[in-house]
């Protein structure tokens, strides 16, 4: 690859010298589970604890969804009042 | 008429906005505006890691409603080279689907899908706050 890094690498972990700290701060400032964001269906609650923290595609859709919705719309009441 | 009147008694240029001018005007001060939030967004989002390496620029930015893009450029080794790496997240159906440079490399899982994960929510919660002067409670 040009840039010299293998192609599968975790971007996160990209020299993990480097960004440890930063990886540290993430998980630090991140301590609500991930599925808090997310809407449970009844079916998954009575999965097993271990299979909680795997959300689904379409869980993690939704949430992405909800996540860039918002952005868009702090982004558009912005633009909104350049026109 | 208006217009052409005060020029031809004037003789200066219009003082009046140009009515035909500023629909295009004010759409490409709308798209200059968005890039500028994008860049504040992205300012935000290159923090989330830690400090940039000197002679390192590191951009994590929302592209659009599905994808996440994480872009570094930097020089090499040699001192000459400039590498640049792109790489993108988009929620697809399926999962998250990677792609560096181009390529597609697969689906994450596991701690990388969580790191994602964390960093969107800090990016959320940080742009939020510091360029649209939102207070999220994510707890």
């Amino acid at each position: 690859m040009p840039t010299g890094r293998p192609g599968g690498e975790n971007v996160f972990n990209i020299g993990a010298e480097r960004l440890a700290p930063s990886i540290e701060y993430v998980k630090e400032d991140s301590s609500v589970p991930l599925v808090e964001n997310m809407v449970v269906k009844p079916e998954d609650a009575l999965r097993p604890a271990t299979d909680f923290h795997a959300p689904s595609p379409e869980q993690l859709r939704a949430w992405n969804s909800s996540v860039t919705e918002q952005i868009s719309a702090m982004r558009g009441e912005v633009l909104r009042n350049v026109a | 008429m208006l217009r052409k009147f005060l020029r031809i008694i004037m003789g200066t240029p219009p003082v009046l906005p140009d009515a035909n001018q500023s629909p295009a005007v004010s759409v490409s001060k709308i798209i200059q505006k968005e890039r500028e939030l994008i860049k504040r967004e992205s300012q935000v989002g290159s923090t989330l890691f830690g400090a940039v390496p000197k002679g390192h620029s590191r951009d994590f930015f929302c592209l659009d409603q599905c994808t996440w893009v994480w872009h570094e450029q930097w020089i090499a080794n040699d001192g000459k080279t400039n590498c640049n790496l792109q790489i993108r997240y988009e929620f697809q159906p399926r999962g998250v689907l990677k792609t560096i440079d181009g390529v597609h490399s697969g689906y994450i899982n596991g701690q990388e899908l969580t790191d994602l994960i964390s960093a969107i929510q800090q990016y959320h919660k940080r742009v939020a706050s510091e360029v649209y002067g939102y207070q999220l409670n994510y707890a």
